[in-house]
């Protein structure tokens, strides 16, 4: 008999024993295919009765955890999850899968728990920033601050970042804290006006006085709110670094913008900083000048109303009103007392009329007209209104100029005199009507009649 | 009748007149009765906070203000602003701006005329005017009669701020101030007895000025946003940083008076279930009753409805559930059939075609062009084990979700409500829907509640609706107060106001508030009990509320967790009411009128299911049963007296006295009374030795009597049927007499307390 088919047949079984041996599913895989059969009661109960006979297979560790947990038996679920991690503390993928279940029941404790290992594992900036929250929300700012500092902090989120800033100020590492801020900053990041604040003041105290402007100047020609402009410099005048304070102050926008330029002037005046708006006038009038006289005259007007709002004090406008006149320009000045009589009448001109000059009562009759009538001076008020070329005045002011002629002339005299401007043609259109209204109550009908073909002659 | 005699006519009249007088002029019952002001104004503006249920006073301070007994009105800024000497019934006004009103100047002239009539402002946040110098003296003359006054300065770069001032009764409630402080208006303090309890001293940089950050008195209170609550940027999580029941205290006083409280019955916290009919044809996914074809409301009746019927529960069905037009079978209608026929389940209406977002139907109702929204989910009950595999990282084939993305996406846009067959109809979704719900129960038995769908955000006329069908209403809102949501800024009040209507909220959050964060698995619905223990100590918010939906008994997970917390409930020392009881009682808190008629004496009345109140710091202080009317018993619970009422006794009359006083005069024995029991009690009549009442309730009934007589005490317990139950028991020095009735107290039995000697006389 030859042994070869033997051999061969018994070869066969073997190999065919051993390959039979290695192809049993494991206990793992048997759980897992009761799962995908779609018989959990089956897959809980050999999980647990695994779990019961010693078997601590970190697979089915997990299987056994997650089944118990789906089926809410979490006592069980804990302990095997808890041996787990005795067997394998290190594995960060089962840590994150944890914090995942343990979220999703709302296991705070537990969940705190997985994510200190996973940010002790992986350094993940984002776990880092939850646990730091979780820490925030228990009042652990010890805790919070560790978590925050165990990443690298060019990971972190932005809202991170900042608050680990918060945390490195409130230890007096102000350095640690400016640069988290800078770097944030620097890296474009859109941060709030309290981080910018934070950071600012952060500079001012580490002496950074020009990097503060700077990043300053930058921040606020970004931004039209111009609240954080006035902090900031509030904070520069504060630290005694007035020269900073100013370059802040008086970029462009300020000057382009009356509002502006009175909510500066007012931060100055309200930290008693006049030496500082003498100064800062200098430069606005040369500014102002530049603009043509219709809007110089609302840019007053803006001026006045919006310092007024403000409640800011005489002190200011007689400021403004001597670095005015230290340009000489009477232009400018009768601009500004006109902004003034128009928003606070004669008191807001009286503290300083005795300063007008003759060249800027000139520069607006009418208006000078009204203050010596006022003051009951009645020849010089008449003086001022016979001196008004009304084609040289604005609409508003023509039809001052008649109400107060109306005021200030006798009946007769007002007739002559609107029938002799009405003869030379220096009645504008825009008030014809009027002054023939005007002539119609007081005057003659031959007087009417003349003012009447002198407008038709002249049109 | 016409009078033909003029004179005499005058004579008729001149008696009617002087009659009328002098009946005005008599006596009456409690002719020196002062009702207490138990209401709020809350002043909001709609162009900000859309509705009174946006509102950060609804969210945050209304809870504190019911528990403390007080009623919030609403009243929309933007439309109109109520006559200011009519805002003298008020208690108080309070504000929770984050904005400038859009009529900023009426609402300040309205302010200061208010506070010109000593009404108190309680202000959180901004005052809601900017602080320009014209609107200053206004704002002050709001913030004056607190002993501050607002300027136009602000704090922004807070480090190295001082603090001057830190009272720890007000400020880190649940969070304690950070160290760096938020930016803060610089408010002056103008009086030294101003009620501050933060005061601070502003860095160098900021000119060192002084600034009271929150101050709370008897002229009102007033606390910056910042410092009120805390958002946490990363969990969006709120924290109150102040007291606000030491911040309300301090201005709507400490004097005590009855609060209406809804958290306790007979002496004990009270409990009660009800279970959403959503869910109620799903297949579930535990194997033992796939394998059967089982529907989930089966399964949840086999597994937490039938083994309780000690724990009432309130089911709401929804009546499209058992139409077989929408292919339901006839195992849904007979599992409502049974379910209703239990004692202890109560019927309640969960409407017709489950209206999710019930805003959408205020105004039209929506027609056929709804019906192209529905969509069959492919998911459905493989979800589980997609869940159990991706947990356990076994990759399944992908379904398709391109598919199911598809057909998600054409249905959710419009879908408002779930059964779309019909136009939507408010007559349909609740009186027809609670007939037919009534219809299904046995007869005896009709729905008694609606519970809310979807977003449980009804507009006034579904709410209307409810009440002219004769029903109570609840759900929505709900408390939650755990690790995860750890403040009382999660426990929401009593209920919204929607119109002139109220809508009952629920007491505590539902399963589907526990998927937090996505494996949806319900199970942490078991969290729950952090919310029980946090609502009971150390002041009890709330009741003990289950609110669950018939879906949670798809999961193992899910239902393990219904039946924790029922569990709990079972052996916990509650008093179990149904869930319409429940909306009767917090009904009862809007209803119920309180009239001071002398010092420490109150009639209580109006009070609908209400039959608690509560007195807060009352450890000196005890009721005087014998000058009380309708006071079943009291008992003690965290430094608050609270006083069970005899709901067969209207006008209740409450006396209190002083706990020393009651000890000193112990020559005469004070009346028997209820320290707490697990039933409700009515009809309490006290003899000469014992008492007699009426009891009903769910379980075993528990009870325990004090300041009884030492003696032996015969108690007999009789159902309209005949005895139910006896016992003989002694009481001893202590005054104590506790026993159990192992019977059926669902329908009410009549209980008889009586000395033995004196029962032993009349039987023989």
């Amino acid at each position: 008999m030859k042994r070869g088919p033997l051999v061969a047949a018994a070869v066969c079984a073997t190999v065919g024993v051993l390959v039979g041996y290695i192809m049993i599913p494991g206990q793992s895989e048997q759980l897992a295919m009761l799962s995908r059969d779609e018989l959990p009661d089956a897959a809980l109960a050999k999980a647990n009765a695994l779990f019961e006979s010693g078997n601590r297979e970190p697979a089915i560790l997990l299987q056994t955890f997650a089944l118990n947990e789906y089926a809410g038996k979490y006592d069980r679920a804990l302990e095997a999850f808890r041996t787990y991690f005795e067997l394998r503390p290190d594995d960060a993928a089962a840590w994150e899968k944890a914090a995942y279940l343990f979220d999703s029941q709302g296991q705070t404790e537990l969940l705190k728990s997985a994510l200190e290992n996973i940010v002790r594992l992986t350094r993940d900036p984002l776990a880092s920033g939850r646990l730091a929250a979780f820490y925030r929300l228990g009042g652990q700012p010890d805790d919070e601050y560790r978590v925050l500092r165990a990443v690298e902090p060019k990971g972190l989120l932005p809202v991170d970042a900042l608050r680990l800033a918060s945390l490195h100020f409130d230890r007096n590492e102000v350095t640690e804290g400016a640069a988290i801020i800078e770097r944030l900053d620097d890296a474009d990041t859109n941060i709030d006006d309290a981080g910018r604040i934070q950071l600012f003041v952060a500079l001012l105290e580490l002496g950074k006085f020009e990097v503060a402007v700077n990043r300053a100047t930058k921040w606020t020609k970004a931004s039209k709110d111009t609240g954080l402009q006035d902090v900031l410099t509030g904070y520069l005048l504060n630290a005694g670094a007035d020269e900073a304070a100013l370059r802040l102050a008086s970029n462009a926008q300020t000057f382009a913008d009356a509002k502006g330029f009175g909510r500066l002037a007012g931060l100055l005046a309200d930290q008693g900083r006049f030496d500082l708006i003498e100064r800062l006038m200098d430069d606005w009038v040369g500014a102002a000048t530049q603009l043509p006289p219709d809007q110089l005259d609302s840019y007053f007007q803006e001026l006045v109303a919006s310092a007024s709002g403000k409640g800011l004090g005489t002190r200011l406008f007689n400021e403004l009103f001597r670095a005015l006149g230290k340009g000489g320009d009477a232009r400018i000045e009768a601009s500004y007392v006109q902004a003034m009589y128009g928003q606070f009448g004669y008191g807001g001109v009286a503290p300083f009329r005795k300063m007008l000059r003759a060249d800027v009562l000139l520069a607006r009759p009418v208006l000078a007209s009204r203050l010596m009538a006022v003051e009951q001076n009645s020849l010089a008020a008449r003086r001022f209104l016979f001196v008004a070329r009304l084609p040289e005045l604005s609409a508003s002011a023509q039809f001052d100029w008649l109400a107060l002629a109306k005021e200030l002339l006798s009946p007769q005299e007002l007739v002559n005199e609107l029938a002799r401007r009405a003869r030379s043609g220096a009645v504008p259109p825009e008030i014809r009507k009027a002054v023939l209204d005007a002539v119609i109550s007081v005057g003659s009908q031959p007087q009417t009649m003349e003012v009447w073909r002198a407008f038709f002659k002249s049109s | 009748m016409r009078i033909r005699n003029l004179p005499e006519a005058a004579a008729l009249r001149t008696f009617y007149f002087l009659s009328v007088l002098l009946l005005s002029l008599l006596p009456t019952g409690n002719a020196h009765a002062d009702e207490v002001k138990r209401r709020i104004l809350a002043v909001y503006d709609s162009a900000f906070e859309t509705a009174p249920d946006q509102t950060l006073v609804h969210a945050w301070a209304e809870m504190p203000l019911n528990h403390m007994g007080y009623i919030i009105d609403y009243h929309d800024a933007a439309k109109s602003l109520p006559d200011p000497q009519s805002v003298t019934q008020y208690a108080a006004v309070i504000t929770w701006f984050t904005y400038d009103l859009t009529r900023t100047a009426d609402y300040l002239i309205w302010a200061r005329r208010v506070a010109d009539r000593n009404v108190p402002f309680i202000v959180f946040g901004q005052i809601g005017a900017p602080a320009t110098p014209q609107n200053l003296a206004s704002v002050n003359r709001i913030l004056r009669p607190m002993g501050i006054a607002y300027t136009s300065n602000f704090v922004e770069a807070t480090s190295g701020t001082r603090i001057l001032t830190n009272d720890v009764s007000v400020m880190g409630f649940e969070r304690k101030l950070e160290r760096i402080l938020p930016s803060y208006p610089v408010i002056k303090r103008l009086s030294a007895d101003a009620g501050v309890a933060l005061e601070v001293q502003a860095p160098a940089r900021e000119r060192s000025m002084n600034s009271a950050l929150v101050t709370a008195g008897p002229g009102g209170a007033f606390v910056p946003g910042a410092f009120a609550i805390t958002v946490d940027p990363t969990l969006a999580r709120s924290q109150w940083i102040v007291n606000p029941f030491s911040v309300f205290e301090r201005v709507l006083g400490s004097a005590p008076f009855p609060i209406p409280d809804t958290t306790t019955v007979s002496g004990r916290r009270l409990y009660f279930s009800n279970v959403d009919g959503d869910g109620w044809n799903d297949s579930v996914e535990m194997e033992r009753y796939n394998a059967h074809g089982m529907l989930a409301v089966e399964v949840a009746e086999r597994e937490v409805i039938v083994p309780y019927p000690d724990l009432p529960v309130t089911v709401g069905l929804i009546t499209a559930d058992l139409d077989a037009s929408y292919g339901y079978g006839a195992k849904a209608s007979e599992a409502a059939r049974r379910l209703f026929a239990l004692p202890q389940v109560e019927v309640a209406s969960h409407s017709a075609t489950v209206p999710l977002v019930w805003a959408d139907y205020e105004f039209k109702s929506r027609t056929n062009s709804e019906l192209p929204s529905i969509a069959p989910s492919p998911v459905g009950a493989d979800s589980w084990l997609i869940s159990v595999k991706e947990a356990l990282g076994i990759k399944t084939a992908v379904v398709d979700s391109k598919l199911e993305g598809e057909a998600l996406q054409s249905a959710s846009p419009s879908q408002s409500r779930v059964y779309l067959r019909d136009p939507f109809s408010l007559d349909e979704e609740i009186i027809s829907a609670a007939k037919q719900t009534s219809e299904v129960a046995p007869a005896g038995k009709r729905a008694r509640l609606y519970t809310w769908t979807g977003d449980a955000k009804p507009f006034a006329k579904a709410v209307q609706a409810t009440r002219v069908a004769g029903l109570r209403n609840i759900n929505g809102g709900g408390a939650r107060f755990d690790s995860n949501f750890p403040s009382i800024s999660y426990v929401t009040p009593i209920a919204r106001q929607v119109g002139t209507e109220r809508q009952i909220y629920s007491v505590n959050a539902g399963d589907s508030s526990f998927a937090d964060t996505g494996s949806g698995s319900l199970g942490g619905f078991a969290k729950l009990f952090d919310t029980f223990n946090a609502t009971e100590i150390p002041r009890r918010l709330k009741g003990a509320h289950v609110h669950y939906h018939i879906y949670s008994a798809k999961k193992q997970g899910s239902l393990s967790a219904v039946r924790r917390l029922l569990d709990w409930a079972r052996s916990a020392r509650l008093a179990p009411v149904t869930a319409s009881e429940y909306a009767s009682i917090a009904d009862g808190f809007f209803t119920t009128r309180i009239d001071k008629t002398g010092p420490m004496q109150w009639l209580v009345t109006a009070r609908d299911g209400l039959q608690t109140v509560r007195f807060e710091h009352a450890e000196a202080l005890s009721v005087n049963v014998a000058k009380s009317q309708g006071v079943v018993g009291s008992t003690r619970s965290e430094g608050s007296l609270y006083v069970a009422l005899d709901a067969s006794v209207t006008d209740a009359l409450i006396v209190l006295q002083s706990a020393k006083q009651e000890n000193t005069a112990s020559h005469v024995a004070p009346p028997a009374q209820l320290e707490q029991a697990r039933w409700k009690i009515r009809d309490l009549r006290r003899s000469e030795c014992g008492f007699s009442f009426t009891a009903q309730g769910f379980g075993a009934g528990q009870f325990e009597w004090k300041d009884m007589k030492a003696a032996a005490y015969h108690v007999a317990a009789s159902s309209k049927d005949g005895p139910v139950w006896e016992v003989t028991t002694a009481v001893g020095r202590e005054g104590r007499l506790q026993f159990e009735i192992p019977a059926y107290g669902i329908e009410p039995l009549t209980i008889k307390v009586s000395c033995a000697t004196e029962n032993q006389e009349k039987r023989s």
